[in-house]
This record gives C-alpha cells, sequence and structure tokens, in this order.
C-alpha cells in the first residue's frame, strides 16, 4: 500500500467546507493586506529616501535576515530559539500549503496528487518534528520571559497573545493529527505511523476515546485550530506579530553603507528653513518604518553605554516613543517626547544598530533630532559645549588653544608641514587632540618616530589644519562640521595630498567617509590599519618582546569601520598576548567619547570611562591598549576614577611599537 | 525705540604674546573676537528685545575686517549693524573712541529715541573700562556699570531698575532713560546662532559710517584726539617660587620656617 492519507478526513471536502473556510481565510488576508495599506499612510508622513535601490544586494540581505535569520543568531540563547522556532513555523505553513495545494486545486482540478509514497513518508516526519522544535523554542521562550524576566523585558498584551495563540496552534494541530491517526494509521497502517513520530505519541494517549468520540475531537478541533489560524493572521497588523512583514521589509530597505553614513544636510538649500528633525514629518519614511519593525527585543538597550551607566536613553525607547507618535500623535514635538537627556546622552556608539536584528537606525534619528536642537535653537548639552564649539570656530579646535600653535609639537621631530615641503609619501592628518593635549601629543610623536624608522617620508599641515569637525557634526552642528570639512578639504586638495594617515579613529572615519559628501576623495588610512601593513610587508622592523594586555576596540574603528583584526596583528607583532574583554570586537563598549561627548561634562548616572575601565581590570591584565586619542583621554580619567591607579595603565598601540622599533 | 550696543573686536588674548623687543601684542596667528563681556551686553538687548520689543542696533568703532564680528551680531538677531571705520579714527584712545561712538549714537537717537546703551563691562585687551561711561558722559546719559541684572525696564515711565555687582556686595539702582549700562558676565548666558539667521547675516549690509557722516573734528578723533600715550606694554616677570621644607614629613617645623620667610620680608608683623 502507498504511503499517503486522505486530506481533509473526517472533515469532508464539499462546499460546505471549502467555502466557508476560504472566505474566512481569504477574510483575514483580506484584513491584512487592508490594514497595510492603511499603515502606509503612517511611513508616508515622512520624507522621501531612496531605498529600493540596488536591489540584487537588497534580496539577499533579505534572505540572510529571513530565511538565514542572520541577525537574530548573533545572540546566542534567544536568537537561537527564535531561528528554530521560526524555521519550525515555516516547515509546518509550507506544509500546510502543499495540503491545500494538493487537495484544493490540482487534486480537485486535476486529479494530480503528489503527497504520496516516500515523499509523504519524510513529508510526515519532517513537519511532525518541526512542530515539536517550535513547541520546545516556544516554551523556552515562555519560560524566558514569563518566569526568567530578563531586566528591561517588556511583556505586555501582544506578547501574551502571541504565546498564547502560537501555542494552541502548535498543539491543537498533533491532537488533531493524533485523533485521526488512532482511528486511521493506529489501527492498521503501523508501518505509516512511525513517520509521524510525536502524532503517535498523541494517537496511543488519545486511543482509549472510542472511534465517536475520537471523530467529534477531531472534527471540533479542525475547525478550532483553523480559526486560531484566521485569528493570527487577523492579528498581525493588531499586534508585534507585524515583525513578520516589518523587520522582514526592513532587511531590504536596509542601510547598505558606508556604514554610519549621515545625510550630508545642503545648508544653502532654497526654500529651505528649518534644518533637522523637531517633528515626525521632518525625517525620513524610513525612520518611521524603523519604529514599527520594531520588536522590543532589547538587545540595544542591553548594548547601550549610556543605559548601562544610569543615563536617562535606551535606543530601544527612543524607537518605541517614535513609534507612540507615528501612530498617535504625528504633530508631537520630538525633543520634548525623546527628552533633551536621553538625545544629549547618546556616544553614536552604534552598538545598538550593530545588533539590532531588526535591522533598524538609531543613530542617525538621534542626530537628526539633535541637529534641529543645534541649528534652530541653538542649545547644546551643556554650556562647556557651546564655549567648545565657539573655540572651534574661532581656532579651529574644541580646545581653545590659538590655531597658530597646532604644529608646534612636531618641533623637534622629523617632520614638515606641507607649506614648508609638500612632496611626501603621506600626510598625517593630526587631529585636535594628538596636536594639543599633552597626552595624546605622545602619540603624534611616536607616529611620525615610527614612519621615519620605517623610511617613509611624513608631512603634516600644520597651523593650516582644522579640527575635523566629527564631534560638532555628532553633536548636530552640522553648519559648523561643514565649514571646517570645507577649509580642511581646500587646504588638502591644495597641496596634492595623495594619502592620508590619521591616528584619530573619528578623523579616520570622517575623512575617509563623511568628507566624501563634500567632493574629497584622497585615500586616507588609519594608523593602525598603515603601520600594520609596513609591519607585515617588513618595513617597519619590531623586536618583539612579550608582554600580556587586554584590548579596546574603538567604536570607530571597530564597529563603523569593521577593523578588528589589524590593530590585534600590530599587538601579536609587537609579542603582545591579549586576554579579551567580556566585550570586544562588534560588542565593544565605548569609552564614553563619542557623539561629541568628549566635550561634554558627563553629569548624568554614572562614569562610562570607570565602567570600561572596571572590565579591563576584570580581565586580569595590567594594561589597556586602544587606538584613540579620546579612548586613551576617557581612560586616563576612567582608571583613576574607578580607583584602578596602579593596577591598569592605559596605553596607545604607538607606545607599544615604539618601545619595540628597530630603527 | 532702539538699544545700542557696542561691540569691540578685540584679538583673542589667552593666547596673546608681547613682543619683547617692539613692546606691542603680537597679533600674528591670533584671530578676532568679540569682546566676550560685549558678547553679555548683546544677549541682554536681545533679551530685551525678545520682551519689549526694542530694536537692537550693534556698532562697532574699528578697522575694516571688524565687519565680520558686526556680521556676528546680524546672525545672532541685531537688526542693524553699523561699522564706525575711517582713517582719522584710527589710533584713538578711550577718550577719541568715546567721542566717534558718542556721536554715532546721537546720530541715530537723531533717527529713532535710543532707551539704552549696553557696553561690556570692559575689553579684554585694553581693560580700561572707560569707553562706556565715556559715552554716558558725553551724551548725559544716566551711567550704570557693572549690571548683573536688569531687574525692571519701564519705557512708558523711562525708567531702568537693575542690579549692580560690586566687590562684596550689590547695589539695586533705578534711574531714568536713556541708560547706559556696563555689563558683567553673570548677567546672562550668550546664544548660539540659529542657523537660519547666520545665512540671513550673509546677505544683509553692515552699514559703515565714517568721518564724513558722523563729520566730527580731526583734533577729537583718532591719534590727535588721543592724550593718552602708552610708553610701554610689558609682562611682568614673576619671580619663581621656592618649597619652603617638607610639609609631609614635618609639618610643624615647616610651618614655622614659612612664618620665618614671611616675617623676614616685612610680610607680617613680627
Ligand atoms: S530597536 Fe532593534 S534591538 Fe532595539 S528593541 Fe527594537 S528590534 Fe530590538
Ligand atoms: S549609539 Fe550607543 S550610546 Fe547611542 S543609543 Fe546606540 S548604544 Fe546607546
Amino acid at each position: 500500500m502507498e504511503a499517503t492519507r486522505e486530506l481533509y478526513w473526517n472533515i469532508g471536502h464539499g462546499a460546505a467546507v471549502l467555502v466557508p473556510m476560504y472566505l474566512f481565510a481569504f477574510g483575514a488576508i483580506a484584513l491584512l493586506v487592508k490594514s497595510g495599506w492603511q499603515r502606509l499612510a503612517i511611513y508616508r508622513q515622512g520624507k522621501p529616501l531612496n531605498r529600493t535601490d540596488n536591489r540584487a544586494a537588497r534580496i539577499s540581505e533579505l534572505i540572510k535576515g529571513v530565511l538565514l535569520q542572520n541577525k537574530i543568531l548573533k545572540v546566542k540563547g534567544p536568537g537561537f530559539a527564535h531561528g528554530l522556532f521560526f524555521w519550525g513555523f515555516l516547515l509546518l505553513f509550507i506544509g500546510t500549503c502543499f495540503v491545500a495545494l494538493q487537495a484544493d486545486f490540482l487534486d480537485l482540478l486535476f486529479g494530480i496528487k503528489f503527497l504520496k509514497g516516500t515523499f509523504y513518508q519524510i513529508f510526515s516526519l519532517v513537519l511532525d518534528l518541526a512542530g515539536l522544535v517550535a513547541i520546545a523554542m516556544l516554551i523556552g521562550l515562555w519560560v524566558r520571559r514569563y518566569l526568567v524576566k530578563p531586566a528591561g523585558l517588556e511583556t505586555g498584551r501582544d506578547d501574551a497573545i502571541m504565546h498564547g495563540l502560537l501555542f494552541a496552534i502548535l498543539i491543537t494541530g498533533y491532537v488533531i493529527e493524533g485523533a485521526r491517526m488512532a482511528v486511521t494509521e493506529l489501527p492498521n497502517n503501523m508501518a505509516l505511523a512511525v513517520w509521524s513520530p510525536v502524532g503517535l505519541l498523541f494517537a496511543k494517549a488519545l486511543s482509549g476515546l472510542g472511534e465517536a468520540s475520537l471523530r467529534s475531537l477531531h472534527q471540533g478541533l479542525w475547525w478550532l485550530h483553523f480559526f486560531l489560524v484566521v485569528g493570527f493572521i487577523a492579528s498581525i497588523p493588531f499586534t508585534k506579530f507585524r515583525h513578520i512583514f516589518t523587520t522582514a521589509a526592513n532587511y531590504f530597505f536596509m542601510d547598505l553603507g558606508p556604514k554610519g553614513a549621515l545625510v550630508t544636510l545642503d545648508m544653502e538649500a532654497e526654500g529651505v528653513e528649518s534644518f533637522g528633525a523637531a517633528q515626525l514629518k521632518d525625517m525620513t519614511w524610513k525612520d518611521i518604518f524603523d519604529t514599527d519593525a520594531c520588536t522590543k527585543c532589547k538587545r540595544c538597550q542591553d548594548r547601550c553605554p549610556a543605559h548601562n551607566t544610569d543615563k536617562p536613553l535606551s535606543p530601544m525607547k527612543i524607537i518605541n516613543q517614535m513609534n507612540e507618535v507615528a501612530c498617535g500623535n504625528p504633530e508631537a514635538n520630538l525633543v520634548e517626547t525623546l527628552s533633551k537627556d536621553a538625545l544629549w546622552s547618546c556616544t553614536t556608539c552604534r552598538a545598538c544598530q550593530e545588533i539590532c536584528p531588526a535591522a533598524i537606525e538609531h543613530v542617525n534619528k538621534i542626530v537628526d533630532v539633535r541637529r534641529n536642537l543645534v541649528l534652530m535653537e541653538g542649545e547644546f548639552p551643556g554650556e562647556e559645549v557651546m564655549v567648545a564649539m565657539d573655540n572651534a570656530e574661532v581656532n579651529g579646535n574644541p580646545l581653545g588653544m590659538a590655531f597658530a600653535s597646532r604644529g608646534d609639537w612636531a618641533k623637534d621631530l622629523p617632520v614638515a608641514t606641507l607649506a614648508e615641503d609638500a612632496e611626501v609619501d603621506i600626510l598625517y592628518f593630526v587631529g585636535c587632540y594628538a596636536s594639543f593635549d599633552k597626552r595624546n601629543i605622545k602619540i603624534a610623536s611616536n607616529f611620525v618616530k615610527l614612519c621615519a624608522a620605517a623610511g617613509v617620508k611624513v608631512g603634516i599641515l600644520g597651523k593650516e589644519e582644522k579640527c575635523c569637525g566629527e564631534p560638532m557634526r555628532k553633536l548636530g552642528n552640522e553648519y559648523l562640521y561643514q565649514s571646517l570639512a570645507n577649509e580642511n578639504i581646500e587646504t588638502i586638495k591644495g597641496y596634492g595630498v595623495k594619502k592620508i594617515v590619521t591616528a584619530c579613529p573619528h578623523c579616520f572615519n570622517t575623512l575617509a567617509k563623511d568628507y566624501r559628501d563634500l567632493g574629497f576623495d584622497v585615500e586616507t588610512e588609519h594608523y593602525t590599519t598603515y603601520l600594520n601593513t609596513l609591519v607585515q610587508s617588513g618595513k617597519l622592523k619590531l623586536k618583539p618582546e612579550a608582554f600580556d594586555c587586554t584590548y579596546h576596540d574603538s567604536c570607530y574603528i571597530g564597529r563603523y569601520n569593521d577593523l578588528y583584526q589589524p590593530p590585534r596583528e600590530l599587538l601579536a607583532a609587537a609579542g603582545g598576548a591579549i586576554r579579551e574583554m567580556e566585550k570586544s570586537q562588534a560588542e565593544s563598549f565605548c569609552c564614553g567619547a563619542g557623539g561629541g561627548r568628549i566635550m561634554a561634562e558627563e553629569k548624568l548616572g554614572s562614569r562610562i570611562s570607570e565602567k570600561r575601565a572596571r572590565m579591563a581590570a576584570d580581565t586580569g591584565s595590567a594594561l589597556l591598549v586602544s587606538n584613540c586619542p579620546f579612548c586613551l583621554t576617557m581612560f586616563e580619567d576612567g582608571v583613576k576614577g574607578a580607583g584602578l591607579e596602579g593596577e591598569l595603565t592605559p596605553r596607545d598601540i604607538s607606545e607599544i611599537l615604539i618601545d619595540r622599533v628597530i630603527a | 525705540m532702539l538699544v545700542v550696543v557696542c561691540i569691540k573686536q578685540v584679538p583673542d588674548t589667552t593666547q596673546v604674546q608681547i613682543d619683547p623687543v617692539t613692546n606691542t601684542l603680537v597679533r600674528e596667528g591670533i584671530p578676532f573676537i568679540a569682546n566676550p563681556y560685549d558678547t553679555h551686553a548683546m544677549e541682554e538687548a536681545l533679551r530685551l528685545k525678545d520682551e519689549f520689543g526694542l530694536k537692537v542696533v550693534a556698532i562697532s568703532m574699528g578697522p575694516p575686517n571688524a565687519e565680520a564680528t558686526l556680521r556676528k551680531t546680524l546672525a545672532l538677531g541685531a537688526d542693524r549693524a553699523i561699522l564706525l571705520s575711517d582713517r582719522v579714527f584710527g589710533g584713538a584712545d578711550t577718550l577719541a573712541t568715546s567721542n566717534v561712538l558718542s556721536a554715532a549714537i546721537n546720530k541715530l537717537h537723531a533717527e529713532e529715541e535710543v532707551a539704552l546703551v549696553l557696553c561690556g563691562k570692559q575689553t579684554i585687551d585694553g581693560d580700561t573700562a572707560q569707553v562706556g561711561p565715556g559715552i554716558a558722559t558725553r551724551n548725559g546719559y544716566s551711567q550704570l556699570t557693572l549690571v548683573d541684572r536688569v531687574d525692571n525696564l519701564d519705557l512708558s515711565g523711562k525708567r531702568v531698575r537693575v542690579r549692580r555687582k560690586l566687590e562684596g556686595r550689590h547695589e539695586i539702582v533705578e534711574s531714568p532713560l536713556p541708560a547706559m549700562l556696563t555689563v558683567v558676565r553673570e548677567l546672562n548666558r550668550p546664544r548660539y546662532p540659529s542657523v537660519p539667521l547666520r545665512l540671513a547675516s550673509l546677505e544683509r549690509e553692515v552699514t559703515v559710517w565714517d568721518n564724513s557722516v558722523l563729520k566730527l573734528d580731526v583734533n577729537s578723533i583718532g591719534l590727535k584726539g588721543s592724550p593718552t600715550w602708552v610708553s610701554r606694554i610689558f609682562s611682568p616677570q614673576r619671580e619663581k617660587g621656592e618649597i619652603v621644607g617638607d610639609g609631609a614629613q614635618d609639618p610643624k617645623g615647616t610651618a614655622r620656617l614659612l612664618l620665618e620667610k614671611l616675617r623676614s620680608k616685612d610680610l607680617l608683623p613680627v
């Protein structure tokens, strides 16, 4: 006997079943489509933005995100549970479609049957196990949410509906199968029954009921199961089930890079009278769509350095508050809704965005509202920041040092300004901290000496260099950023520079990416990759000396540019053994200085730098190596603040290298 | 009614050095800024504009490049900016400067009534604190210096009440308008220009008045009208200090040493 089963067994396959069934099914789908359609109006409140270019890449992101669950799986535990549940449920969905396809179309119209023989056996087994996996994962997720209750996880009406519906659908599925098998396969087709092992268990458990009761149980539950599914479809637009569509679509609409790029405002555009986002309509449709794709998984919040040091910022909350505005109160003032303290607390570290399984873009939204505060209202997180802005405007650096003394650090070093000699291998774009800050001047001079040892001729701009504008930009001062950037661009272009190296990740990211929008195209590298290439090619010779350290991935070399290995290779070449911190690479915890926060006092909550210093000390290493002048400055303070003086010493990579270079 | 703000463009003096040979300020490589005290005067004028609808006029006497500083006042919200610039104004001391500014304010007054003139308490390059009072004297205005709070401005009754910040005490003074106020930093926190105003300021005009407009006697202005002569500018050299004893090891003995030292220098009664 060929393996197969009678579809619609005990239910009937006449108009009395099919008509109401399809009416309800299509009714639910129609409701879904109609609600989705209405929701488009919410997204349309935003400004236009092209996110349908580069389709091939977008489709590939969609497939990776949905079918491979690549983003969800970045977090183990709940990520795997979601992934397995999804695959299980997806298989059951496909299986149900197969049944409908054969019974209601191919067989009905053309007499074609494909659910038979070996295929049917495998089909049965796969679906049977898929359901088991889905139920197990669902229980796991339920235990996590309702019993373990991880801190910060918000549980509400949606979660109850979703867990309840899914569980009921899966369980009724098995009971229906069990009832059918107890009547059909259990008495006379065990050979087939074994292909549905879980169903068989249910069948055995139910077998004592007698055929009549089994049949009425089966029929009742079959319709219940059906209506649960109808309810599931109909509830999608009204619950977090929405993410099935919105999150999936968000993978397609994803920001394809360059990573972390902000929109460069056209400050002189005709007729533009307002800058930045005061209201939702000042943002793009994608910003609004993002808020609808959030699943409140809190992964962003868990990683936010501001949130973790008791500051009133949660990236999840920002997204959710914006969603409430979009759906209920589109005229609301975003600054009031999100709160200034929250907005100013962001270090633009990108930890939220990097981990978000829904590909939501948090940072640009925060900067967009900051832009409105700064450009329209002239507001800053504090008096000291306004002073720093003024300093940058007058003297080209936020520190208030005379612009003419910018090159003074290099007086006795083997480096000239381009004004003196423009024939150089590289331009070293020094940045403000390495130019003026005592601690960081060492880094500048180390870099110049390392280049000299490798036979590289370095030039600097000296007093012609201005702040790259990054801290100003991230705090929302696009105007000042552009004026500083344009001055730098003009100066650098004037010298016909071919290659730039920076020692500051912020300068690097800004010159290498942000300046592109302003017509700048000189190749730019960070010193870690540059020196690493020199070491690997043998031009820069080191005498390795074993040492033990921990390494801090700065946000702008790490998450913003995915440069995790070159600095580690450099340390290894110098003889370093790295004891990794628990939060490293893409999960690295910001030092607290990004997003322009370097210019602001940290008045709220506890100090981010101290928290990070403690994480470094926890590795047991006495050396905290980083690659950024801001990080170094923060850690010098953080180590003191955390009472770790003498136990932990912050160092820049260049300081490790200079001790081991062979001249 | 007008509130006139007097602004001076000064070198950013935190970095200024004195040329030991010529005894003059080295200005090379030093950017110009608005005199910081004047920015508080400007802010107060803008605040009064917001509250009472006064028109804000910023004036400055200086070389043509002082236009940049005046343009910033337009970016902040000044209604008008006037640069008093002429070769014959050059080399002025505080007397000659106040002559020019007074004349300009009188000319404005002839167009529209001046209620208040606001100045910073002093400039950071000259530090004389004389120009504001000079204007008040010449124009017969009430003179209220070192203001750290404007309590009341009664435009119809023509009176103003302010608080003055004096050494160790405050003084509340009321006087008739027009009045000249010099202001201290505690008065307010200057605002940051919004971009739309800033962009608009780039298109707006900074009026230039030279002596053909003011028609002052050349003997009362510029170098000729300046009785002050600077013989030398220098930074006083501070002698290096010395460390007396070892306070950590021997606090008592060190305190005794210190007392002896101070007495021997006649800094403490014996
Ligand atoms: S924004 Fe992203 S990471 Fe944060 S809660 Fe929403 S889905 Fe999760
Ligand atoms: S960028 Fe960093 S600081 Fe800002 S919200 Fe995201 S995680 Fe928090």
